[in-house]
């Protein structure tokens, strides 16, 4: 069955332009799905990369603006869109010229799939 | 702590028993600032016990205060060992396979804010008139803007002058 939650997060790259790669990853960067292009840059793709997230949404909830929920990071040529749904993490890689608005939209697309993913694999 | 300094009263015995309650039973009731003196004074006068009651205190205060924090020397990436990290790679390969095929929404064909798409096709075209009304609109507005321009009549640092 993990064929079909790859499949599902491939056919979301396919279908929306300028997505380079969804990975969805522990705090840790440990990745349980991993969907990429050959396009994307393999540094984005780094367990140290994608952990930063975790730790800085962590400090960004004591800003007293309630919990953290997403982070846009935008550099030259790429985007990158972390989405938290703890103890996962939702990271979305596009180029610069991807819609960032519709890229945020997308979390109401794979929540369910990946609050049942997070049911799986609590407690590893 | 209340319970700490009602125990003065009490027998040794029990006061041992007293002490040792609020931190077995883990009490989150914040600590009022004023009292934290006649506990220090109190604690001095005691054994052990007392000793291991203010260090639970001040770790207690300490792990409060990291939490409140925010530590930017924390933000800095941990990387986990090679093998740890495969390992842990196999093993949700593993879980996922345990992921209920029915719980998986098919993504929509159409990105979200075209849900329906049938009614957005099947409206009227909107009429030559209606497009050139607000073509023209927009070239007013535009030569409207461009004429804009601001006047310099005042100067705009005033010197206030000094009162002494």
């Amino acid at each position: 069955m993990a064929e079909g939650i790859h499949h599902y997060f491939e056919e979301l790259v396919a279908k929306h332009e300028g997505i380079l790669a969804i990975l969805v990853t522990d705090r840790d960067g440990v990745p349980l799905v991993k969907v990429a292009d050959p396009k994307v840059p393999q540094n984005a793709l780094r367990a140290s990369f994608l952990s930063t997230f975790s730790t800085t949404a962590e400090q960004a909830s004591k800003l007293g603006l309630s919990k953290n929920k997403s982070i846009v990071c935008f550099f030259a040529s790429y985007q990158v869109v972390h989405f938290s749904f703890l103890p996962l993490v939702v990271s979305i890689i596009a180029t610069s010229q991807a819609n960032t608005g519709l890229l945020l939209g997308l979390e109401k697309e794979f929540e369910e799939t990946v609050k049942a993913v997070k049911v799986v694999v609590d407690g590893v | 702590m209340g319970c700490c300094f009602s125990s003065e009263e009490d027998t040794d015995g029990q006061r041992q028993a007293s002490e040792r309650d609020p931190l077995l039973g883990g009490s989150s009731a914040p600590i009022a600032n004023g009292q934290r003196p006649v506990d220090d004074a109190h604690n001095h006068s005691s054994g052990p016990i007392s000793r291991t009651d203010e260090q639970s205190l001040l770790s207690r205060i300490l792990h409060q205060t990291a939490h409140k924090v925010i530590d930017v020397s924390s933000t800095e990436p941990h990387s986990i060992e090679r093998t740890e990290y495969m390992e842990r790679s196999r093993q949700y390969m593993s879980k996922l396979s345990a992921v209920n095929s029915s719980t998986l929404h098919s993504p929509t064909d159409l990105p979200n804010g075209v849900k329906v798409p049938q009614s957005v096709l099947a409206s009227d075209p909107i009429p030559q008139g209606d497009i050139a009304f607000a073509i023209q609109a927009a070239k007013g507005a535009d030569a409207s803007l461009s004429g804009f321009h601001v006047e310099h009549r005042d100067e705009l640092v005033v010197q206030f002058e000094s009162s002494s």
